[in-house]
């Protein structure tokens, strides 16, 4: 019977084209949509995020414990040796770079501003930050030199109104209770098109530390780069383990940026909602367009009754009718999602014709153009939600088959 | 041997007047039988209630030796699906499905496997003169054709007995003569035991038995044959 059933079910759903077409069309529009905007969505939260990795901490944050809380320059590792052999011999790791962060006032003849020195060096940074990569004038401490090199962003250049080789004194209060300045020379401007740019200086590691009178070789954090994203966590498990009597913290991204965790949980919460409201259209399509088609057709469940068809394969038959129709949408709706997510792969979907102001993200600013993959996943929740509603939808017609009487059904015309 | 016994069965329905009163009768095996009377008088409703479409509100009634009232749904539509065919007025095929495949549905349901349903539904449409046209759609097919397709479809599974309602009142009166020449054939060659509900006098001709319905009650079958054989 199985083979004939599906014969006679799929012969039925297109008794009535126009009627199937339609609601083909509302499953297959509705989840090609929703496979198309999950796969934009995760896009972005991942522009998001990488723009948090690249400009901000890495993928991971070894730091003193209770540093990264206030930023209290006088939370730093005093020796770090031992951190950076690990880190170093790590397989997990890709990069590291250590810093040095203090607070203080940049001023220049012609204006002042409280800023954030950044100590780094500069060659292992250029495996964690991206900020080398935006060097608009300068260089980004390259070549040799007899002053301290410091190197601003654009923004901070014009509210100082410098230019590379101008002089900036670096004001800020030490480790040991002392006042610490320093005379230092642009070298470099950067532009990342990001708070950043207004409020960040980076000054070589040993200016820093010179700069906070911080002794020996101290820092106050690593910034690590993992090889395989997927395997932060492991890592930050296996440096708190190696150095649990260290009184440091290894903190991810996640944990360090949960203010934008919690922006693409929101996001993703919406685009969740978004989907149910998107799917129970389509499947109030499907309900339709199912109990339509049995309504018309009860003349012919009288005779399949008399015939000696049990209403166990009655409602069999329409639970496979309505099964075939969302089959039939889902597949196109596939189709159409990857279809649109692949062509946006290679094009990008810019979202500036959306929207008439730049978007900004925890002061950063996003690129508009995205590039969205295909993320199976997408596929397999919209699949599996549509034909789990389908069912759903199928229950109305179902509960008139079943309340359906033999004799009743064949007076109807 | 009774295919059919009906005992002192009536039936009624909410709010109307008794349809079925203490009808008893019997449908032998091998019986070319007719239920004739005016429209109303009851006759579908003898038919419903012996192919168990319908229940009675009391009284028995038997198909193929099994109480009717005493089996599940299940088991009804089993006895159905193996002992019984249905002929209807308006032919009542499915518009979806070919002459072949409306006569192989039955088949299906009584799980037999694809070669045979395919073989025995052609065989079954030859035997109703439709060789050569399985192929067609019902809105492809005469009015007769499409008759010729449901009583196919009726025969197919071997049943017992055949329950034909009113199944010359759409065709003209040629075509109801041949499709009766049909259904006289398959009573002899098949021994099929059919009952009709009709109030055509060709169907009454050549009916083996008349049992005539009034009102919801059988008439003295006696006073019938009597009847018949003064207008005759």
């Amino acid at each position: 019977m199985n083979s004939f059933l599906l014969k006679l079910c799929w012969k039925n759903l297109w008794r009535n084209k126009r009627r199937t077409i339609l609601a083909v069309n509302a499953i297959a529009i509705g989840g090609g949509w929703l496979i198309w905007a999950s796969n934009y969505i995760d896009a972005l939260n991942r522009q998001f995020i990488e723009n948090a990795i690249r400009y901000m901490n890495g993928h991971l944050t070894v730091a003193a414990e209770g540093f990264n809380e206030y930023k209290d320059a006088g939370k730093f590792i005093a020796d770090p040796t031992s951190i950076e052999d690990w880190l170093r011999q790590n397989p997990k790791v890709r990069a590291y770079s250590p810093k040095i962060l203090a607070q203080g006032l940049l001023s220049s003849a012609r204006g002042s501003s409280n800023i954030f020195y950044m100590g780094i060096r500069p060659e292992m940074d250029k495996h964690t930050t991206e900020f080398h990569s935006r060097i608009v004038e300068g260089t980004y401490f390259e070549g040799e030199t007899n002053h301290k090199p410091i190197v601003i962003g654009i923004g901070l250049k014009e509210r100082l109104n410098v230019r590379v080789g101008s002089k900036l004194v670096a004001l800020t209060q030490g480790v040991d209770g002392s006042i610490g300045n320093e005379l230092f020379y642009v070298q470099g401007v950067f532009n990342t098109e990001s708070e950043a740019d207004k409020s960040l200086a980076f000054i070589r590691l040993e200016d820093a530390r010179a700069l906070l009178s911080l002794p020996g070789n101290a820092i106050h954090q690593f910034s690590v780069m993992a090889k395989d994203e997927t395997k932060i966590q492991a890592l930050q498990a296996e440096t708190k383990t190696a150095f649990a009597s260290h009184s440091i913290e290894a903190l991810s991204w996640m944990d360090l940026q949960r203010h934008l965790m919690a922006s693409i949980e929101v996001y993703n919460a919406a685009n969740k909602i978004f989907m149910f409201i998107i799917l129970f259209i389509a499947s109030v399509g499907i309900a339709n367009s199912i109990l339509m088609s049995i309504m018309e057709r009860t003349r012919e469940f009288g005779v399949m009754m008399a015939i000696g068809t049990t209403k166990a394969e009655m409602v069999r038959m329409v639970l496979l009718e309505t099964l075939l129709l969302a089959a039939v949408g889902v597949v196109v709706g596939n189709l159409l999602g990857i279809g649109i997510t692949y062509y946006f792969q290679q094009t990008g979907f810019d979202l500036a014709w959306l929207t008439a102001k730049e978007i900004r993200m925890n002061g950063a600013l996003i690129n508009t153009v995205s590039y969205p993959a295909v993320h199976w996943i997408h596929n397999v929740i919209v699949t599996t939600a549509v034909m789990v509603l389908s069912v759903l939808a199928a229950l109305l017609p179902i509960q008139h088959i079943t309340k359906l009487k033999a004799t009743a059904a064949l007076k109807t015309n | 041997m009774a295919i059919v016994k009906f005992s002192d069965v009536s039936k009624s329905y909410t709010g109307l007047e008794t349809a079925v009163k203490g009808v008893s009768f019997e449908v032998k095996a091998g019986e070319f039988a007719a239920l004739a009377g005016p429209s109303g008088s009851g006759k579908t409703t003898i038919l419903n209630l012996a192919a168990g479409l319908d229940t009675a509100n009391s009284g028995t009634i038997s198909l193929c030796d099994k109480a009717l009232e005493s089996l599940s749904r299940l088991d009804m539509a089993r006895l159905r699906r193996q002992s019984v065919g249905f002929v209807f007025q308006a032919y009542n095929l499915f518009p979806v499905l070919t002459a072949l495949e409306n006569v192989m549905y039955p088949l299906a349901l009584n799980h037999i496997p694809p070669r045979e349903r395919r073989a025995r539904a052609e065989a079954s449409l030859k035997e109703v003169g439709l060789d050569g046209l399985g192929g067609r759609f019902p809105n492809e097919m005469s009015g007769g054709q499409q008759q010729r397709v449901a009583i196919a479809r009726a025969i197919a599974t071997n049943p017992k007995i055949v329950f034909a309602d009113e199944p010359t009142a759409n065709v003209d009166s040629t075509t109801a003569d041949t499709l009766l020449e049909l259904f006289q054939r398959l009573n002899k060659e098949r021994g099929i035991t059919f009952l009709f509900s009709s109030h055509d006098p060709n169907v009454l001709e050549r009916a083996g038995r008349i049992i005539r319905v009034k009102d919801g009650q059988i008439l003295n079958p006696e006073k019938v044959e009597r009847q018949l054989k003064l207008v005759a």
